[in-house]
């Protein structure tokens, strides 16, 4: 007989039931976050309010009265929440898809310039006083051109994306470049009545935000985020080298291009809606690979959760915590620096 | 039935590497690429995977052009065995070995019970099973280059191109990886080694396309190419080809000699 060799442990540690608990755990944080805010609402009266939802939301719809309670549940909080939702996964699972696209651990949204650009392309469009839907496409626009960018000068400096300072530099170039050009829409913009507007924006915040916002966010983050999960065992195979996947069967060039279009859209899309939220798509793909491997299988669906779960939480401790609401850009930058650090010093070479 | 690489010239942005280069590989065998570095080993196995357009010739499997066969085709007839893996992320042993069975499957489609069996056999035929739920990087080199091969199996392909499989191997372990090629070879797969050792063509008592300086290159059994002239001729240092008996056989064995100098004089020590 042979002897029976005992399988060694996956570092991995959770798998599908993982997801489900992760899942479960937004929701629920999500549905408590309807009672935080500067209005309080209590338990009860947040189920009984919830409990006549469709006759609010009538009302809501066809403009009907709406007790205070409703008012600030479904006309102020629920958007608010949903959008914290679609926007944290966003830019969680965009996170997730750069780095396994790009081969680089150390990339994100932010860090590829596609927030920056985004961001820029934004404010051009607030400056010329454009509706939302113009607004979000210049952030796309904005956004890919700050991608395409950085590929470009980590093709023609470096040995192209996977290497991992080249890459992160010129992102940081191409960062710099957009910072200035935003500082220029600042620069000419009116000082009384665009200038506030663009700085609040940039700062990041979801405050504003309303039920035609998540609109305009839904569709490009839900079909983005469905063909990324669609294709997400191809994301795996384009994480090895040119040559391999090419051995594998598959042509990297089209995919690709599909997938750094849906993450750029995705960060776009949010940047339009609630300004520069940073970190989100850096630090949410690193924790959830360390909680659930590096297969996009998993590591997909788990950085939207992660990053939606996280996005909620964020933004509850800044409207909950002080008596002012601080911007949830500037919270997420103050949490997520030292957290991406304290994760860093302790997994060492596990952060891959 | 044959993967023949017929009368190829080819290189990069003009300047040629290769000129009409010509083998064929049968199922249930071996050919090993040998020449000295930069002449061209690599493009050649490069061009016998279509990585490369080719100026002149054509490469057939089985009858069929590679030129006109879609990259999937092409994947599940020959899989390529890469010199050093370099995975950026921690993927399993078992999550690696299971992407080779990408061109079975449709873009959108995840792999299932079937494709998740045919890896685990692959596991087994290289002997690392019991390594599945390790991550990549915390097996050894050895380990490592099991894996690589065991996601070409996967694949199901009726012949592996090896870059320098041994590369980087302690001496027992290229000697591991030589006894599973040969195990795969009896399989009836055939199998394209380049290798920086001749002494493998011996072991293996393969064909060797031998590929020399100035874009010549011969061809044929080992013991038809692989003479001590020949060897000494590409690679520029003498080279001894001698029979050791073992066993009641004979086994041969080739070695590079090291010019006196002079100053080697260790033996009077």
């Amino acid at each position: 007989m042979v002897p029976k060799v005992r399988e060694k442990k996956s570092r991995a540690p959770f798998g599908r039931v993982g997801l489900i608990v992760l899942a479960v755990a937004t929701v629920i944080v999500a549905a408590a976050s309807l009672a935080v805010g500067r209005f309080s609402i209590d338990i009860g009266l947040l189920a009984s309010t919830l409990a006549h939802a469709p006759d609010a939301v009538f009302a809501l719809v066809s403009g009907g009265d709406l007790t205070s309670e409703e008012l600030v549940v479904f006309k102020m909080r629920l958007p608010r929440i949903i959008g914290a939702l679609l926007v944290g996964g966003a830019l969680g699972m965009a996170g997730a898809a750069f780095q396994g696209m790009f081969r680089n651990p150390m990339v994100s949204p932010d860090l590829l310039g596609a927030s920056a650009g985004a961001g820029f392309g934004a404010a051009c469009a607030m400056l010329a006083a454009a509706p939302v839907a113009v607004i979000s496409g210049s952030a796309f626009v904005g956004g890919l051109i700050a991608v395409f960018l950085t590929y470009l000068i980590s093709i023609a400096v470096g040995k192209g994306p996977s290497n991992v300072i080249v890459l992160v530099l010129a992102g940081v170039v191409i960062k710099a470049m957009f910072e200035a050009l935003i500082s220029v829409t600042k620069y000419v913009a009116d000082p009384y009545s665009q200038l506030p507007g663009i700085t609040f924006f940039l700062m990041g915040g979801l405050s504003s935000l309303t039920w035609s916002d998540i609109g305009m966010l839904c569709v490009p983050v839900l079909v983005c985020g469905i063909v990324l999960y669609g294709l997400r065992w191809r994301i795996n195979i384009l994480s090895l080298d040119d040559d391999e996947s090419r051995a594998l069967g598959v042509e990297a060039g089209r995919i690709r291009v599909v997938v750094i279009v849906c993450a750029t859209l995705m960060t776009a899309v949010s940047v339009a809606v609630t300004g520069i939220i940073g970190w989100v798509g850096l630090v949410i793909p690193h924790f959830m690979r360390m909680l659930f491997g590096p297969d996009s299988r998993r590591l997909l669906p788990a950085s939207f959760l992660g990053g939606a779960f996280y996005l909620v939480l964020m933004d509850n401790i800044a409207r909950g915590l002080f008596p002012m609401e601080i911007p949830i850009g500037i919270l997420t930058a103050l949490i997520g620096a030292p957290v991406f650090v304290t994760l860093l010093i302790k997994y060492k070479g596990g952060w891959k | 039935m044959a993967l023949v690489v017929d009368d190829v010239s080819c290189g990069y942005g003009g300047r040629p590497v290769l000129e009409h280069v010509g083998f064929q590989l049968e199922p249930g065998s071996v050919t090993a690429i040998l020449g000295p570095n930069g002449v061209g080993k690599t493009t050649l196995f490069k061009a016998a995977l279509g990585f490369l357009p080719l100026e002149t010739g054509s490469v057939t499997i089985d009858g069929g052009k590679i030129a006109d066969m879609s990259r999937s085709e092409i994947a599940r007839a020959i899989a390529y065995v890469p010199q050093i893996q370099n995975i950026p992320f921690a993927y399993t042993v078992e999550e690696a070995v299971l992407m080779g069975r990408a061109p079975h499957l449709k873009l959108l489609q995840q792999p299932g019970p079937e494709d998740r069996r045919i890896a685990r056999e692959a596991l087994e035929t290289m002997g690392i099973a019991r390594l599945a739920k390790k991550t990549c990087t915390e097996v050894s080199g050895g380990e490592l280059q099991m894996v690589s091969i065991a996601r070409a199996l996967a694949q199901q392909p009726r012949y592996l191109v090896m870059d320098e499989p041994t590369a980087s191997l302690d001496f027992g372990n290229q000697i591991h990886v030589l006894e599973r090629v040969i195990e795969l070879t009896e399989g009836g797969i055939g199998v394209l080694m380049t290798t920086h050792d001749p002494e493998q063509a011996f072991s293996l008592k393969s064909d060797v396309v031998l590929l020399q300086r100035g874009r010549a290159c011969r061809c044929g059994y080992y013991r038809d190419v692989l003479t001590e002239e020949a060897l000494a001729e590409t690679y520029g240092v003498d080279v001894l080809i001698r029979p050791i008996p073992y066993g009641g056989k004979s086994i041969e064995c080739c070695m590079a000699l090291i010019k006196e100098t002079g100053h080697r004089h260790r033996e009077s020590r």
